[in-house]
């Protein structure tokens, strides 16, 4: 079956069906307890019974064998995800964010207190620094 | 500090923070050296011992400063209801499901007139096992087993 797609088809196939199985198996593992511990700035809850939860993975392992029949049938290839260039990226994204959180930027919320940028700025332009430290860190990945 | 930062400069500095926190605790879970493969793809991360263990330093000093200024501001955590996020998750992906039955593929070219067949019923009982996904998770009553009358199903939690 694999001829009856032509690449570009076959690119939007397989993309669509890998970020659903990427959210498939990252609900499995929260309806399994995996990952749902909270952190500083965010509590992760998951209110279901066990009956719930066994329903909902029988559900997730049908959608995850439509995926492999899919993927058998249409032969379809698994995607090489690189986590050292993910986290490089997502700590360059961080940059941008953080240097929006200077007390002078935050001047788009509305007026800010004189008192904020010796209070606030030296602990952004701390993680400003280990941010891009850690992506700086991350470009000289070791030999494979 | 608390009264240093009106309601919105707050709510982004809180978001800002967060979204940070998240990225840090995912790069220190696969800093072990990640290998995870699917169906469709493989992660890896190959990292020297040194670029670990120094990797590691960083994202505990970067969480220690997060956890400071959240104490210094009174930053409050966000309470994620995980089952909404699956549920809305799982909603999402309805549309791109339908985006690649075999009459939309010809955005991308001339399509297969064998491809509907081979196809469209795997879209069909992935679309329908994703809403009943959402559903279950959203805590709605599902009457049948997912297996026996999908059309049914279906029609349940459109509804």
């Amino acid at each position: 079956m694999a001829d009856l797609l032509n690449e570009s088809q076959r690119r939007m196939l397989t993309g669509t069906l890998m970020l659903h199985e990427k959210d498939l198996r990252q609900a499995d593992a929260w309806l399994q307890g995996i990952g749902v511990e909270g952190g500083i700035l965010y509590r992760r809850t998951l209110r279901l019974s066990a009956e719930q939860r066994a329903a909902a993975r029988q559900v997730i392992a049908q959608a995850l064998e439509q995926i492999a029949e899919l993927a058998r049938r249409f032969d379809l290839q698994p995607r090489e995800d690189n986590l050292v260039a993910a986290i490089r990226a997502q700590m360059q994204l961080d940059w941008c964010d953080l240097s929006e959180m200077y007390a002078d930027s935050l001047k788009c919320c509305g007026a800010v207190d004189p008192r904020l940028g010796s209070a606030l700025d030296p602990g952004i332009a701390e993680l400003y620094k280990l941010a891009m430290t850690l992506a700086h860190l991350l470009t000289n990945e070791p030999q494979k | 500090m608390n009264d240093l930062l009106n309601t919105p400069q707050r709510s982004s500095l809180t978001n800002v923070l967060r979204m940070l926190e998240e990225r840090l605790r995912q790069a220190q879970a696969w800093l072990p050296g990640a290998d995870e493969t699917g169906l469709l793809y493989h992660h890896s991360l190959r990292l020297s011992q040194e670029q670990q263990e120094l990797a590691a330093r960083i994202i505990a000093m970067a969480l220690d400063e997060i956890a400071q200024v959240s104490r210094e501001f009174d930053l409050a955590p966000r309470e994620d209801d995980l089952a909404a996020v699956i549920g809305a998750g799982m909603s999402l992906v309805w549309a791109d499901l339908v985006d690649t039955r075999s009459d939309k593929l010809n955005r991308f070219g001339a399509v297969d007139p064998r491809l509907a067949q081979q196809l469209d019923p795997h879209l069909d009982r992935l679309i329908e096992l994703a809403l009943l996904l959402s559903s279950l998770v959203r805590g709605k009553s599902i009457e049948q087993p997912p297996d026996e009358t999908p059309q049914q199903n279906l029609t349940e939690v459109r509804d």
